[in-house]
């Protein structure tokens, strides 16, 4: 809870400064916005530990390896990138970068999905 | 005088202690010639204890049925419920992947799916190579049994006066299990693992028309073991109705044809034959028994595994369905519906065999 009050407190602030610094000097708005992101991203390292327990523990018990669940991460981890970085070209008015970091984060989305693919229809030809 | 009366007694007594020792004897005999050894052997460790003269205790054969039920239960459904903890698992797993998608910006390569769909693949791999196996296992067990059973129960009816019914009900299933068992090994079972493969790769991509044809599967292999099924059991009814009237005819006709023919001790003649003929007919009663007993013997483990692990799957379904992405749920709905693919499969083998034992044991001639 007090986790949620200080990143809502965190981003208000910024939001505010952005707003204000947007009229003389958007560079640094953006900045602000960018330094606001890492605060948040900061604040919330502490609350994944629990969740990272209760994924290992629900992998352990469900028989997946590691080598599986690791491109998962990996692509979750992309994603989170791919959308950030998307929204503050966008915010900076480069809709056209936008798109191609969208494309690019989908792309290897896919190959990193690739070896989880093989290994499913592995797993289907076992069954047969 | 006592002495007199003593000896008078024992006079009368000993023709009836003769014709029971000859009535056991002609038990024993009709007993050998109609292969009930080979049936008693290839009943194996199945077989229930067995006396030509004394007939097979039904009670003693269902209680130890029951043993077998009651010693193998709690380790069914340990494995069955292991089963479930993992799946369900999976797909909790899936579902908190799923959101972490969703929070990042969309899961646009459906990994979470496909974790999910390797995960259940995984589990389901063990279970199905293991009860598959075991089902297959059975089959080829009830096979070699009715390969003993069937000719030996069709010789008794025969010699029970029922050659006509004999030749219409057991070579009827003789032929029928022949035909269910190729059915079975050459596509049933096929059928089923193409179903199973269908349904992961259905719910890896994502794809409905995969999913149909899968389903398609699965009502093709149910169409065919029905119409096997529904085919002897009509085959029976009409048969019956038409051999049994036949042989009674046939039966009355020998008995007057001997009392009539042989001069003197044709009546004695025609009763001695009667006696022949009521001797085998409990002797066919005592293997048809037997028979059923060895049937359910063979089937009671499988048909446990098989209806235990059907029954956890489904409700592992449901229960995920609150919480999981519904291709990697309804992928454990139809791994569920492959184990009871193959339990009717199994099942429809023991109903042939017990259906055509009930029937000899039932058959009377009139």
């Amino acid at each position: 809870m007090e986790e949620v009050i200080k990143i809502s407190v965190t981003a208000g602030a910024a939001v505010l400064c952005a707003a204000v610094l947007k009229r003389s000097v958007p560079e640094l708005a953006l900045l602000v916005g960018v330094a606001a992101g890492a605060l948040i991203l900061l604040e919330l390292s502490g609350a994944v530990g629990p969740l990272a327990e209760l994924l290992a523990g629900l992998s352990a018990a469900s028989g997946l390896e590691q080598e599986v669940l690791a491109p998962v991460w990996k692509a979750v981890g992309t994603a989170a990138v791919t959308r950030v970085t998307a929204e503050l070209c966008r915010d900076a008015k480069e809709g056209g970068v936008a798109a191609f970091v969208e494309l690019a984060g989908s792309l290897l989305a896919l190959v990193l999905a690739a070896p989880l693919i093989l290994a499913v229809f592995e797993g289907i030809g076992g069954l047969m | 005088m006592k002495a007199w009366r003593t000896l008078a007694l024992v006079a009368l007594l000993l023709p009836c202690l003769a014709v029971s020792a000859l009535a056991s004897e002609l038990e024993q005999a009709q007993a050998e010639a109609a292969g009930v050894d080979e049936v008693i052997r290839a009943a194996g460790e199945y077989g229930v204890d067995f006396d030509a003269e004394n007939g097979v205790d039904l009670d003693s054969g269902l209680a130890s049925l029951w043993d077998r039920v009651t010693d193998s239960l709690s380790k069914v459904w340990k494995g069955a419920a292991a089963s479930c903890v993992r799946l369900l698992a999976v797909v909790l797993l899936c579902g908190l992947l799923q959101e972490a998608f969703s929070a990042a910006g969309g899961d646009t390569a459906g990994i979470s799916r496909l974790v999910g769909v390797l995960g259940i693949t995984a589990v389901a791999l063990l279970d199905t190579g293991k009860l598959i196996g075991m089902g297959r296992e059975t089959i080829g067990e009830m096979e070699a049994f009715s390969h003993a059973l069937l000719p030996t129960v069709t010789a008794l009816c025969a010699a029970a006066g029922a050659p006509a019914r004999a030749a219409a009900g057991q070579l009827a299933a003789m032929l029928f299990s022949d035909m269910l068992l190729a059915l079975i090994d050459g596509l049933l079972l096929p059928l089923v693992y193409i179903y199973v493969a269908l349904s992961a790769a259905a719910a890896a991509t994502g794809n409905e028309g995969l999913d149909r044809i899968g389903e398609l599967c699965k009502w093709l292999a149910t169409v065919l073991l029905s119409a096997v099924l529904l085919g002897y059991i009509g085959y029976l009814t009409i048969s019956g109705a038409i051999a049994g009237g036949s042989d009674a005819l046939a039966l009355k006709t020998a008995k007057l044809a001997l009392s009539g023919a042989v001069p003197v001790v044709g009546g004695i003649l025609s009763g001695a034959a009667e006696t022949v003929l009521a001797g085998a007919g409990i002797l066919k009663g005592t293997v048809g028994v037997f028979g059923m007993l060895a049937v359910l013997g063979m089937c009671v483990v499988p048909f446990l595994q098989l209806g235990v692990h059907y029954l956890a799957y489904k409700l592992t379904g449901a229960l995920s369905a609150a919480v999981g992405d519904k291709w990697v749920t309804g992928l454990i709905d139809r791994l569920g519906a492959a184990f009871g693919l193959v339990l009717g499969v199994t099942g429809a083998c023991a109903f042939l065999l017990l259906v055509s034992m009930v029937s000899a044991v039932t058959l009377a001639v009139r």
